[in-house]
């Protein structure tokens, strides 16, 4: 079964079209690949996913549900932006999260946190970036969802922490769960991946799976991916 | 839900207005024993840090509860709010309702200040009966009294609560361009605010032109109508808002 499901899917920003007629369908239970140059529209189309944007033509549906509470209750978003009040402590976050989200698991995010060596009476404020960056993928895996869209997921973290992110991800993965990742980073989280999805200016390029990509052109993702964007 | 959301939004403006409500009762007190003493030097200056606090209170409950709504719904905490599992209403009422008690808190506390003040030359014991001896006094009685006492405070709830409203449709309006939003909004606010001064004089010349007996009934009648106009501002500002929350969201 579909969890997402796009058709027709456009967003334009004034004269700008930012997503032009995206027809894309994701299966339940897959580790997705959302990739495409900078600007290509992959924030967007996580954006529109979240309801954080609205579409300017065509349909989204999130299983069966165009984004609204009932998607939101099965959706673990992490944006690109570090969206955490800075007056809030660890703890008062992980309270927040608990508060709201039905499927949050406690006791994993608090795991999480000391396995990063990430105290929970800290401030935010007194955090680095990085570290901040880390609270919030927690905050976002610790939830059992059925789909997770993480924007730019290891962006801003050092490489070391980048091997525990993708650890996390998959440690966290549920058979049921799909994540889709978008990214630029490719190298670094091929190996996790089932599926890719290549967009750019706005269009869809192409969907298929990993293995189809290294039979059909006998390369690696990141080596394909350089090759179709070559400047 | 909605207690949910609005426990987070007392806690982060309590963090700042409680040690200032706090600080701005103790310098009244402070000021209030500075002049039973009749120290010049020290009283001139703890005047004018209460003068400066007075003002302060006012400029901090306007600054505050504005910046949590732009803060934490258009800047990059939106992006956490946004993808609650809750409705765009909720998530208006609950900036609403904490700007509203902060509001009233902020009143009560500038209220605690005065009587400390006003305290070095009255006796505060004799403020409550003061009063009913002036309502006593008034030339209207029973019914009429306390009708036009409910009438008052409906009004200025729906007052404030339409005020509020009308800040955060000018903050959402802002919506509408990608940049420049703060200028945008102080626009909106300078246009609106311009308009519905337009749209009430002509009500009133309207209401001036038929010609009507005054008495305390047409008196009860103008409160109603108050009350009515607050209204429809409030739910006009309310829709506003929630249509470019819901339909022009575009976070940064």
């Amino acid at each position: 079964m579909a969890i997402l499901e796009c058709s027709g899917l456009t967003k334009k920003f004034g004269a700008k079209t930012a997503l032009d007629d995206v027809n894309l369908s994701v299966e339940t239970g897959r580790i997705v690949g959302l990739l495409g140059p900078n600007g290509s529209g992959k924030s967007t189309l996580l954006k529109l996913c979240n309801g954080l944007l609205t579409p300017s033509g065509g349909s989204l549906a999130i299983n069966g549900m165009s984004p609204g509470i009932g998607t939101k209750e099965i959706v673990s978003y992490l944006p690109e932006q570090t969206y955490l009040n800075n007056w809030m402590k660890v703890s008062d976050l992980v309270d927040f999260f608990g508060d709201f989200y039905r499927d949050f698991n406690r006791s994993k995010a608090l795991e999480m946190l000391k396995n990063l060596e990430i105290a929970t009476g800290d401030r935010l404020k007194t955090l680095s970036k990085g570290t901040k960056e880390k609270v919030q993928l927690i905050l976002v895996m610790a939830r059992e969802a059925k789909l997770y869209l993480l924007d730019e997921p290891i962006g801003g973290v050092d490489p070391a922490a980048r091997d525990y992110i993708l650890n996390t991800i998959i440690k966290n993965y549920n058979p049921e769960a799909t994540v889709i990742i978008s990214t630029h980073l490719i190298a670094d989280i091929e190996t996790v991946l089932d599926d890719v999805i290549l967009i750019s200016k706005g269009k869809l390029l192409l969907t298929s799976s990993v293995d189809e990509i290294r039979e059909k052109n006998g390369k690696s993702v990141d080596a394909f991916f350089r090759e179709v964007f070559k400047c | 839900m909605l207690r949910k959301l609005m426990k987070y939004d007392m806690k982060a403006l309590g963090r700042v207005f409680i040690p200032f409500y706090g600080a701005f009762i103790a310098v009244s007190i402070i000021n209030s024993i500075l002049a039973k003493l009749q120290l010049a030097l020290p009283l001139a200056i703890g005047a004018s840090v209460y003068g400066i606090m007075l003002g302060g209170v006012c400029v901090l409950t306007l600054v505050l509860t504005l910046q949590i709504f732009r803060k934490n719904l258009l800047g990059n905490e939106g992006y956490l709010m946004f993808t609650l599992p809750v409705s765009a209403d909720k998530l208006i009422l609950s900036k609403l309702f904490t700007a509203f008690v902060w509001y009233i808190l902020s009143f009560i506390a500038l209220m605690v200040s005065l009587v400390v003040i006003s305290s070095v030359r009255l006796d505060v014991r004799e403020i409550i009966p003061a009063l009913i001896r002036l309502m006593n006094k008034l030339p209207i009685g029973g019914f009429h009294f306390a009708m036009f006492t409910i009438e008052t405070l409906l009004a200025g709830i729906i007052m404030l609560l339409g005020m509020i409203m009308f800040l955060y449709a000018c903050i959402s309006l802002s919506l509408l361009v990608s940049k420049h939003r703060g200028l945008f909004s102080f626009g909106a606010f300078v246009v609106i605010s311009m308009l519905w001064q337009v749209a009430a004089s002509q009500v009133v010349k309207a209401l001036s032109k038929l010609q009507m007996e005054y008495n305390i009934y047409t008196a009860h009648g103008f409160m109603w109508g108050g009350i009515a106009w607050g209204l429809i501002n409030f739910f006009i500002f309310y829709f506003i808002t929630r249509y470019m929350l819901t339909r022009k969201l575009n976070l940064e």
